[in-house]
């Protein structure tokens, strides 16, 4: 496995946190999915609207002009708010960077604060230059650790979360509960190891003895070899 | 011995279970006094596993994810938690006026920018007239040409919302530029600046050519000492974080600029409430002579006025 980019983070617990700094890829999917919500908001509002109201061009002509305005100003409100707005109320997340279990932190790990969140999103102006995000990229790919000109101007990075299964320790130590001793681990592994020169009974006749032997409870030949591997890699 | 992965989990899971909860709760603000204490105590265990991981387990899940909890937690706990409207109050009657006069320096030069380029601007087109055809837009000439203003045409065609939206629009479209555009080393916020002024003055001094000039002055008497005023707070916000990848005086430079980015932006939070006002001004009381045009003037005097004294005063300690 390659090392992974991460953010190193010294705790005053005196216990260093790494964090996996998240990849273009991760963060342009965040992106289009909040364009897409916007977008999708707008079109709804639009579709609504003119559901609402059977003869469009009149309404929108003669009685709605603070409806008009008030639309437009709902629209920059979007272009500029809303990244702002949703990176601190849900710390350091946008909608769409919640789908992609990124967050966007301080150089030190903790979620961004208004005013680092509003230098990042007001710099997208330059980050978008010129056209659909080019620049950003660009410094995306050169930058180590991913970040657009907003975050190197801000001091932010965007950051992986990731969702462990911690149920699969549970399975491998089920039964026994307790660690293997030295004889009963050199007989698991030697057998995992000459597993591919037995023929396919003594495999099967081997594994099932294992398993009765360390309590574990499995049905197919798949399932028994799947146990005990997990079962020599819990130790 | 030590402790095997499986085992380790398994007698520390609830504990990390319980945490993880506990931030959640954190998130949403509302935990009871021992439920804080719990989690304070919690924290520190964690990071002990944290620990324990790091030397006997690296690299494996449980590792990762309890450098996951530990990094969540220490975000929740370390961090300020503002009651948010008193924040609001406290920003607007001490942090932004303080920022502005600590940084009033930066604020002049590109005051001094903008004048610059207005000044430029208008003996440019007085002088050379043949510039003018570049400097001014196309529309503004046509208008110019026939001996009308746009600004009065402006309210027939246009209701005043829409005029104060789209007025609104434009200038916040400058002053998030001046601020970005700082990110150049502050040399496009100065040329932006420039530009501004420049065409400013050459459209004044076009209008003054066409005689049309005190009715676009009287136009722009009401908003334009607060709307100018903040181009230039904007522009000097983009500056300082020019200033510091110029001058990033003996600590690191990514750290200074960052440092410095966030102080400027609160020059451009500070200013986008002033910057509605002028658009409303802008849109319902400049155009067409429904005010005299000496109202207006003592409106505009009066809120530049108090704009300025509200900036220098605020939040003073003494």
């Amino acid at each position: 496995m390659s090392a992974r980019l991460e953010l190193d983070v010294a705790t005053p617990e005196r216990v260093n946190v790494a964090l996996p700094v998240a990849g273009i890829g991760f963060r342009s999917l965040a992106y289009l999915i909040d364009a897409l919500l916007l977008f999708a908001f707008w079109i709804t509002v639009y579709f609504a609207f003119t559901y609402a109201v059977p003869d469009v061009l009149r309404a929108v002509l003669g009685l709605s002009n603070f409806t008009r305005a008030l639309a437009l100003l709902g629209f920059f409100i979007t272009l500029y708010v809303y990244w702002t707005a949703s990176e601190v109320l849900m710390h350091g997340q946008s909608p769409g960077k919640r789908l992609m279990h990124i967050r966007v932190v301080r150089a030190d790990g903790s979620p961004v604060g208004l005013y680092e969140s509003a230098v990042r999103n007001l710099v997208r102006v330059i980050d978008f230059l010129p056209v659909g995000y080019a620049l950003g990229l660009l410094v995306m790919l050169t930058d180590a650790r991913h970040r657009r000109l907003g975050d190197l101007v801000a001091g932010t990075l965007a950051i992986r979360e990731e969702t462990f299964d911690l149920g699969r320790y549970q399975s491998a130590v089920a039964g026994t509960g307790q660690a293997l001793g030295a004889e009963d681990l050199e007989l698991l592994t030697s057998f995992l190891a000459r597993l591919a020169d037995l023929s396919p009974e003594t495999r099967v006749t081997l594994g099932r003895q294992l398993l009765q032997r360390f309590g574990g409870q499995a049905e197919g030949e798949a399932e028994v070899l799947a146990w005990l591997r997990a079962r020599a890699a819990a130790r | 011995m030590a402790e095997s992965l499986p085992a380790f989990v398994e007698r520390r899971r609830p504990d990390w279970a319980e945490l993880s909860r506990l931030l959640d709760g954190l998130q949403r603000q509302h935990l009871s006094l021992s439920d804080l204490a719990r989690l304070d105590r919690l924290y520190r265990r964690a990071s002990a596993d944290l620990a324990h991981a790091q030397s006997f387990f690296s690299g494996t899940e449980a590792q990762r994810h309890l450098n996951q909890l530990c990094a969540r937690a220490y975000g929740a706990i370390y961090r300020a938690h503002p009651d948010r409207v008193a924040a609001v109050r406290r920003f607007f009657a001490q942090t932004f006026p303080r920022v502005l006069r600590a940084n009033l320096g930066e604020v002049r030069l590109a005051a001094g920018l903008l004048a610059l380029g207005t000044m430029l601007g208008a003996t440019t087109v007085v002088f050379e007239p043949g510039f003018a055809e570049a400097l001014v837009p196309e529309a503004v000439q046509t208008y110019v040409g026939s001996h009308r203003l746009w600004t009065d045409e402006a309210l027939d065609d246009t209701p005043p919302h829409e005029m104060a939206v789209a007025i609104l629009t434009n200038n916040l479209k400058v002053a998030v530029l001046a601020f970005a555009l700082g990110l150049s080393a502050g040399v496009l916020t100065a040329a932006l600046l420039l530009f501004n002024g420049l065409q400013l003055g050459a459209v004044v001094a076009y209008c003054f050519k066409g005689h049309l000039g005190w009715g676009l002055l009287g136009f722009m008497a009401a908003h334009g000492w607060v709307e100018l005023s903040i181009i230039a707070i904007a522009g000097g916000a983009g500056l300082m974080i020019g200033r510091a990848m110029i001058v990033p005086d003996d600590r690191p430079r990514a750290e200074v600029i960052s440092q410095r980015a966030t102080e400027a932006v609160k020059l451009v939070l500070g200013c986008a409430p002033f910057l509605a006002l002028t658009g409303v001004v802008e849109g319902y009381v400049s155009p067409g002579a429904l005010f005299p045009v000496g109202l207006k003037l003592a409106l505009g005097v009066l809120l530049g006025a108090g704009f300025w004294a509200y900036l220098l005063r605020a939040g003073r300690s003494d």
